[in-house]
């Protein structure tokens, strides 16, 4: 379970700059989870089986997992392949690895590739996603 | 241009919050209306994954198999704020051998995100 908003620390462009990669971590997506994204979305439920949007949370822990942006922190961009079907209950494995970094006087932006893994090994999910910070 | 797939859905500032208890993204710029009130936005927003997660899950309705066998959704851009109260339309349609992907308002017909998916094999 997350923490709540106000115990999250804030993932600052300063936290992040010299980082190539972010820290890895398994995560399960509960019964709970899967009925809230549902009641969220209005998707079909397919019994245990994970939504192919849930890659979008997927993505998203993958660079902010346990923190939260800073004002001024969009979400710039995504690119989402969903690779293979998981289930709610499966732990995965999320990692997520910079793919580039830019730092001008356009922005602070990161492009970040996060893929999730089943314990099998095949994967799930591969995000990409660009995340820019306030300058 | 032929419309391929479409979906309608309404945001709420439940939903919202629903979203950053599933996610973990309690941005105060979605969940607090009298923080967002003082941004640039001039109110709470919806997060942007959760618009993809109803395209991606249109995608997968729509082409089944084809999306799973390398389907990607890539150039997604968010034009505009998706907001509480107001409805929305999720619309593919075909462009050369992708599909263009486009939410926009139903009301006033603001573009809110548009992106590109590519079918594997195509």
């Amino acid at each position: 379970m997350s923490r709540s908003a106000g115990e999250q620390p804030l993932l600052t462009f300063e936290t992040v700059r010299q980082l190539s990669a972010f820290p890895g971590f398994r995560h399960t997506v509960s019964e709970q989870d899967l009925r809230d994204y549902r009641t969220a979305t209005g998707c079909e439920d397919q019994g245990e089986a994970l939504p192919a949007g849930y890659a979008a949370i997927l993505g998203r822990l993958g660079y902010l997992h346990e923190h939260r942006m800073p004002p001024g922190g969009v979400l710039l961009g995504q690119e989402i392949a969903w690779l293979r079907p998981a289930r709610s209950r499966e732990p995965l494995d999320v990692t997520a690895v910079v793919q580039s970094a830019t730092e001008d006087a356009g922005g602070r932006r990161k492009v970040v590739i996060v893929t999730t893994v089943r314990q099998s090994g095949d994967e799930v999910a591969r995000v990409r996603v660009t995340v820019g910070w306030p300058t | 241009m032929n419309v391929v797939a479409s979906r309608q859905f309404h945001m709420s500032q439940p939903t919202i919050d629903m979203w950053a208890r599933l996610s973990g993204d309690h941005n105060p710029l979605h969940t607090d209306p009298e923080f967002a009130r003082g941004s640039r936005f001039g109110g709470t927003i919806a997060h942007g994954h959760y618009s993809l997660a109803m395209i991606e899950d249109l995608l997968l309705a729509e082409l089944g198999s084809r999306w799973l066998a390398g389907g990607v959704l890539r150039d997604v851009r968010f034009r505009a704020p998706v907001r509480p109260g107001r409805d929305y339309e999720i619309q593919l349609r075909p462009h050369e051998a992708d599909l263009r992907v486009e939410i926009r308002d139903i009301v006033d017909g603001t573009l809110v995100v548009e992106g590109t998916a590519v079918v594997a094999g195509t």
